[in-house]
């Protein structure tokens, strides 16, 4: 639950998340930021594919799984797609990061995921607002 | 002619007696004038009908037919004792009628004699000659005086003729022997005075023999002269008269009046045919005037949708094709002969296969059926696979009535492709901007957070104005972002009722940092009432901040900027006032101008790409709304928004 009392609770709180980028850096200050802000466990993928991989081998599974919307051979809304259709996966919530405005709603509709997060966002915001999103 | 003639003596006595008859006539009118006598309307009756039985044996129709209506008229009376006014008015005319005629006959007998001058026949001729070859009034005076001065005995000839308001008569044309020609001039006589003003009145031909002078032919001589006035008649009405002029008395004789009686006629006969043709003349060329102005208007319209690229044509309110290029033609799919004249319907038909989606063609029948208009954009598939604008217009006349439509359609894929291109283009450039931005200020925040160990106060300080600086770009991309989106009309809106308490107090809280970073304090006034526009949120909060980051970084060290606003008609405005130094007059609206700041310092001294004010004010308008300015230098400015409200 997103509520200011998750808000306020220190940094060593324990929560997994994975997070598929095609970007290396943004994907290290991703985690970096999720790490340092918020103390979450992090684990990265780079591509869409390797992505799903890791999710549907991840024990215990992510509490979150976040996933950049622009990425090459299969986009983001393709991942989630695939996420949400996978017996191991389907269960996790997902959240879209994305820097385009003008998104294809129909597309994000049929994602399943249960939001999105604009780039460029606010590192100190950035693991609440996911939380938020998740709740 | 010139052969003899066996009632030449029957027909001398028949003349001789016609005057007296006339006179007698004229004498019982005169009489019955005055009140009903039984006497004078049979006096009347009996001349008339002597008249009518005689003038027919000596082939005087004209006589025979002017006594014929005197007779008629006369018996009437003497049958109910009375002779109303109406009747005589028209026994008065037949009479003048009947005068004339037999003047004429009088003519035409002599001339019948061996004692006829021919040369008089001659000119007579000649005058009837002038009628088909002249059609200026002044050219037959002219034409009828000349010939008339080779049988006619005239120190002065003259025509004069009635103005238009029926009280004076002027000198038309004047003709003086012993000035050697025609005279010059321009002298108005009143009708009610003078011979030549009774014969105008009485529509009767006068002589005399002994006149002190007279006016229609200024004739004033110290001796008394003599005269013969004829009046001149077009239709029913008296126009003028033809007066000649001698400086010896008694020159003129019956017989002269009668041949002056007989020149008026075919002056009156020129005169009629002249005015008949006149009129008919300047009707013909002002319709041809007309017909060429049109004309030529209509050639240089088609001569226009001609040289167009676009497929024009258009449809007459008969629903058919008046004129079409062979740009339509060829859209159509068929001759260009066959298009002027088809039906609309049959160009539908033609057309319809073309169309991608169906109803796009239904939706041009019904605003064709309609004075109504359409602007759209269409996709066809022949003869090119292509996207057309299509406007279809009603045409007026200058009262406005609906003539028909014009029907047009340019092929704009060219431009909807690089529409399309650079929509794309600004918005993979602000993507691909925006993912380096965000690790570089993604970095910059963590090493400031301090996940890079701890830092020393230079370094903190040196992150610190990256930071501030990525955050800088950062916003400049996403305004360049929304004004191309505002640019190019492709900004979704998705309208909800926005209560505007909350927007505000949503807008204040987002610059509350940069408010308090300058000293400023941001103050609300909310009225008394809520106001809820019909907005989207996110957008007017958008303007809101635009608005108030502008008048924080306007206002000095320690300065207020107050945000108000209330309902105005159908819209709610809302104001945000700063006291800062003001904008002149004839820069305020060059505020709204991208990437305008009053002077370049400015840009250096407050920061921003100038683009704050230009987004705050397309937002409003693409939804409906404006943004304005109201300023004076010294005392602050004044910015507000105007958006509509949402129905009560």
């Amino acid at each position: 639950m997103a509520t200011v009392a998750d808000k306020d609770r220190p940094v060593a709180e324990s929560f997994r998340a994975l997070v598929i980028d095609d970007d290396p850096d943004l994907l290290m200050l991703v985690r970096r930021t999720l790490e340092f802000t918020a103390g979450w466990d992090v684990a990265t993928a780079g591509s869409g594919r390797a992505g799903i991989e890791l999710a549907r081998s991840m024990h215990p599974a992510p509490q979150v799984i976040v996933v950049d919307v622009m990425m090459p051979e299969m986009d983001g809304y393709e991942v989630c797609r695939r996420l949400k259709g996978d017996a191991v996966t389907g269960e996790v919530p997902i959240v879209l990061l994305t820097a385009r405005r003008d998104l294809d709603a129909r597309r994000l509709a049929e994602s399943g995921a249960v939001g999105i997060v604009l780039k460029p966002f606010q590192p100190d915001e950035l693991a609440r607002q996911i939380r938020e999103l998740c709740a | 002619m010139t052969a003899p003639d066996p009632f030449a003596e029957v027909r001398a006595e028949f003349v001789g007696g016609l005057g007296r008859r006339v006179e007698t006539m004229h004498q019982a009118l005169a009489e019955l004038e005055a009140g009903f006598r039984a006497d004078a309307a049979e006096v009347l009756y009996r001349a008339a009908h002597s008249l009518t039985g005689t003038a027919a044996s000596f082939g005087a129709d004209d006589l025979g037919e002017a006594a014929g209506d005197l007779e008629e008229l006369a018996r009437g009376w003497l049958q109910r004792g009375d002779a109303p006014a109406d009747e005589r008015r028209a026994a008065g005319a037949a009479l003048k009628e009947l005068d004339v005629a037999a003047r004429a006959y009088r003519v035409t007998a002599a001339v019948g004699s061996a004692r006829s001058p021919a040369a008089r026949l001659a000119v007579v001729g000649e005058l009837t000659s002038l009628i088909s070859a002249a059609v200026d009034m002044r050219e037959i005076f002219r034409g009828a005086i000349e010939k008339v001065q080779r049988v006619l005995d005239f120190r002065r000839a003259s025509v004069v003729l009635v103005d238009e308001s029926g009280a004076h008569y002027y000198l038309q044309t004047l003709f003086d022997k012993a000035r050697g020609g025609f005279v010059t001039g321009d002298v108005a006589f009143p009708i009610a005075q003078g011979l030549t003003g009774e014969a105008i009145r009485t529509g009767r031909p006068v002589r005399v023999d002994a006149l002190p002078g007279t006016e229609g032919i200024l004739l004033q001589e110290s001796r008394r002269i003599s005269a013969m006035i004829v009046p001149l008649h077009v239709g029913d009405r008296v126009i003028g008269a033809l007066n000649f002029g001698h400086e010896d008395e008694g020159h003129y004789t019956e017989d002269d009046l009668d041949w002056a009686v007989v020149l008026g006629r075919q002056i009156e006969t020129s005169l009629y045919y002249s005015t008949l043709l006149n009129t008919i003349a300047q009707q013909r060329e002002a319709l041809a005037r007309e017909h060429a102005t049109v004309q030529g208007q209509r050639n240089q319209l088609e001569a226009l949708i001609d040289a167009s690229d676009a497929a024009i044509m258009l449809v007459g309110s008969d629903s058919r094709i008046a004129h079409a290029n062979a740009e339509m033609a060829r859209l159509v799919g068929i001759p260009h002969e066959a298009m002027v004249g088809a039906s609309v319907q049959t160009i539908h038909r033609f057309l319809r296969g073309s169309f991608v989606d169906a109803a796009a063609l239904v939706s041009q029948e019904h605003v064709l059926s309609l004075d109504a208009s359409l602007r759209d954009r269409v996709e066809l598939t022949f003869p090119r696979q292509a996207t057309y604008q299509r406007v279809v217009a009603p045409a007026r006349d200058s009262s406005g009535s609906v003539l028909g439509h014009i029907v047009l359609y340019r092929d704009v894929t060219h431009e909807v492709e690089v529409e399309k291109a650079k929509t794309e283009f600004v918005s993979v450039v602000s993507h691909e901007l925006r993912t380096p931005m965000t690790s570089v200020k993604t970095s910059l925040a963590l090493l400031l957070a301090g996940a890079g160990g701890a830092l020393e106060p230079p370094a903190h300080e040196l992150l610190e104005v990256a930071l501030r600086n990525a955050d800088r770009l950062i916003r400049l991309v996403n305004d360049l972002l929304d004004l191309s989106r505002l640019e190019a009309g492709r900004m979704e809106l998705r309208l909800e009722p926005v209560a505007l308490e909350e927007a505000v107090a949503a807008s204040v809280e987002m610059v509350a940092a940069f408010a308090k970073a300058r000293d400023v304090t941001v103050r609300i006034q909310p009225p008394a009432e809520s106001h809820v526009v019909r907005a989207e949120r996110d957008r007017v909060v958008q303007v809101i901040v635009n608005l108030l980051s502008n008048a924080i970084k306007f206002s000095p060290k320690g300065g207020r900027v107050d945000v108000r606003w209330w309902r105005k008609d159908r819209f709610v405005v809302a104001e945000v006032r700063d006291g800062g130094p003001g904008i002149p007059a004839d820069q305020l609206k060059l505020v709204f101008d991208p990437f305008k700041q009053l002077d370049s310092s400015t840009t250096r001294e407050h920061g921003g790409a100038g683009l704050g004010l230009t987004i705050a004010q397309r937002i409003a308008q693409a939804l409906g709304g404006d943004v304005n300015a109201e300023s004076e230098v010294g005392k602050g400015s004044r910015f507000f928004v105007t958006l509509p409200a949402t129905q009560r």
